[in-house]
């Protein structure tokens, strides 16, 4: 177990230096930082001062590797718009966006594994369609436009909840229904198939056939299988959340990393940008890596080889 | 002891199918006694998974049972709720299946998995259903049980995962055993091993012991009585000793003519000497199921279904032969093969 989880580190630490390395250079070389930091009506000078005090002027290669040696010595960098250190930022946006993702998911999987379960218990019936149904009805409408309607019903129309800003708990709500909705029609068809595929299985018969209750077979001896390939797609599908609450974020005014990023843009705010795009590719790697050592505690196979 | 443990009589099986209905068993009639091994022997296809999946309430879904009698010491099982069957799996009845590779669940503990089955049905503590799982896999023959507790299915062999299943079908002390194939996903040397241990439980305990197999064989050393299944049906069943000493059905005759020879016959071969395969069959039968496959067969054979009937030494013979074993030359098996 420990070889493996040390393996495991090797390739995230690995992944998370490629795509910083694709992240830097695609910052750098998709405009000039400088002019864009120096803003529209800047004098060729100022343009060229901005570029020597940033170090815009050096090798790619150099400039990445300083970078990183800042990063490492726990120097995020400072925002030159904000004026105000990287960390700080983050620190303030990160946990409304983290907040969102964790309810987003917890809602997701909530809703899309008895979804699923219900429909392999039953497959080919009303109950199966009916599951389907719930998973995947609403999923035509851009997303934006599934929050607005949520919005109107439960913030307008009943005005059950917030819709705007992150104050409370309750602010969360609609905003994780309406990110985590999303990631439901995946997450059932995987807990239906692999369910499906579970209960078929020899050691499904073996556990009717010694007459354990209905709850045990199912539950402890056929979804304890099917979940093992749903933990890996559920972090997948949080770091697609965590990438597109940019949307969710802006509808319902929460201030987190998309909304952050947003602003950065349009700002050029250079340090702030890079960093963000850094927290998600490492976000994404120990993600995955979380599956898999979730992944071996479920299965022994894997752990004990 | 008045009337047998388990009696079953008429049980069909059939099952939808795109374009139809096959019916894997048509009509099956036996009983076993307490104390009692009776074996069923027939190739593959013939309807031996099915008829004890039927006997367990365990038929897949798109199958449809029908039936005269299914009764456990006078306990009707047809029909009975799904909470009735909870209380008769793994209490009354247990069940040994083909590949123990599979048939234990990978992600939980050998001990954790009997300890499961055992409180299922009894209200012990923990540590009491440890102590019967220990006790249990030394009876089996499993050698430092403590270690193989706390082990997982895939780090025990498959003759060692058998064992476990057996101690597992002991857990409640049942009145009836059912055993599919319990020895065919397994090694030569392993079988008679397992073969041996099943007989001598059965011995012990005095329980009735269904022993399924494709081979006659295997079987022929442990079982009391042997039903052989043909196409769905019961084609003879009598006496062990009887039917092995001289066989009535052509069928049996051709099963006794193909028993492998150890060592000689490779795990997963088909027996070589009975031609053709078992013909699916959707309608009742209107002549004699085995009639493509019979070196024997007459006009008779054709005229019409086949009806069981007694032999003088009070085995029943599914043929039109003469029930005294005569009209038969072996060597028309040889000329058949042959294709003369
Ligand atoms: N779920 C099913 N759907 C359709 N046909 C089935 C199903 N289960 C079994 N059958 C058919 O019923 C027949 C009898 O099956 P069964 O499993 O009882 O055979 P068996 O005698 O146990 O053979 P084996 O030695 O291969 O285990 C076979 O021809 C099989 O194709
Ligand atoms: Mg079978």
């Amino acid at each position: 177990m420990l070889r493996f989880i040390v393996q495991r580190l090797l390739v995230t630490a690995l992944v998370i230096a490629v795509t910083s390395m694709v992240a830097f250079s695609l910052v750098h070389l998709t405009g000039d930082p400088a002019a864009a930091m120096a803003g529209e009506n800047a004098a060729p000078e100022d343009v060229e001062a901005i570029r020597r005090t940033y170090g815009f002027d050096r090798p790619i290669w150099e400039q990445y590797l300083t970078w990183v040696g800042r990063f490492l010595a726990g120097d995020f960098g400072r925002s030159h718009y904000l004026k105000l250190g990287v960390g700080e930022v983050l620190a303030e946006h990160m946990p409304v966006t983290a907040t969102l993702g964790v309810l987003a998911l917890a809602f997701a999987l909530g809703l899309s594994i008895p979804l699923g379960v219900a429909a392999a218990l039953r497959p080919n019936t009303i109950v199966d369609r009916v599951a389907l149904w719930i998973a995947v009805a609403g999923q035509a409408l851009p997303s934006f436009l599934f929050a607005l309607g949520l919005i109107y019903v439960f913030g307008v129309l009943l005005r059950w909840l917030p819709v705007s800003g992150d104050a409370t708990w309750q602010h969360f709500i609609l905003p994780s229904v309406a990110l985590g909705y999303y990631a439901t029609p995946a997450i059932m068809r995987l807990t239906r198939s692999g369910m499906m595929e579970a209960l078929q299985s020899d050691h499904v018969r073996t556990a009717r056939a010694f007459g354990l209750s209905r709850w045990r077979v199912v539950v402890r001896h056929g979804l304890r299988h099917a979940i093992i390939p749903v933990v890996s797609l559920a972090a997948v599908q949080l770091g697609f959340m965590l990438g597109g609450s940019i949307v969710i974020e802006t509808v319902f005014s929460l201030k987190g990393l998309g909304y952050l990023a947003w602003q950065s843009i349009q700002r050029a705010d250079i340090e702030v940008i890079q960093a963000i795009l850094l927290v998600i590719a490492a976000t994404y790697a120990v993600l995955t890596l979380l599956a898999d050592i979730l992944n071996a505690a479920l299965d022994p196979r894997i752990r004990i080889g | 002891m008045t009337g047998p443990l388990l009696e079953v009589r008429g049980l069909k099986v059939e099952i939808a199918v795109p374009g139809g209905m096959t019916r894997p068993v048509r009509g099956v009639d036996f009983s076993v006694a307490a104390g009692e091994t009776l074996a069923i022997v027939g190739e593959s296809g013939c309807g031996k998974s099915l008829t004890s999946l039927a006997i367990m309430g365990l038929l897949p879904r798109a199958a449809r049972l029908a039936a005269e009698t299914i009764a456990l010491k006078g306990l009707s099982l047809i029909g009975l709720s799904e909470s009735g069957w909870r209380r008769l799996r793994g209490e009354r009845i247990a069940m040994i299946f083909q590949d123990p590779m599979t048939a234990l669940d990978p992600c939980y503990r050998i001990g954790d998995q009997m300890a499961e089955v055992l409180r299922q049905h009894r209200p012990v503590s923990a540590e009491a259903a440890r102590q019967r799982a220990l006790e249990l896999l030394t009876r089996v023959g499993i050698s430092s049980p403590e270690q193989r507790l706390t082990q997982f299915p895939h780090q025990l062999s498959g003759g060692l995962r058998q064992r476990v299943m057996i101690a597992m079908a002991l857990l409640c002390e049942p009145e009836l055993i059912i055993a599919d194939e319990p020895t065919t996903a397994l090694d030569v040397t392993i079988q008679a091993q397992i073969l041996h241990l099943l007989a001598e439980i059965q011995r012990d305990t005095g329980i009735g012991l269904i022993l399924i197999s494709h081979d006659l064989g295997v079987v022929a050393g442990v079982a009391h009585r042997i039903a052989v299944m043909y196409g769905g049906e019961i084609v003879e069943i009598g006496e062990r000793d009887a039917i092995l000493g001289r066989p009535l059905h052509p069928y049996t005759e051709g099963l006794m003519h193909s028993i492998p020879v150890p060592g000689e016959t490779r795990r997963g071969e088909t027996l070589g000497f009975i031609p053709g395969t078992v013909p699916r069959q959707t309608g009742e039968l209107t002549r004699c199921g085995f009639l493509e496959r019979c070196p024997y067969a007459t006009g008779r054979s054709a005229a019409g279904p086949v009806p069981l009937r007694e032999a003088a030494d009070g085995r029943l013979v599914r043929c039109v032969l003469p029930l005294d074993g005569s009209g038969r030359d072996p060597a028309a098996w040889t000329r058949q093969a042959e294709g003369v």
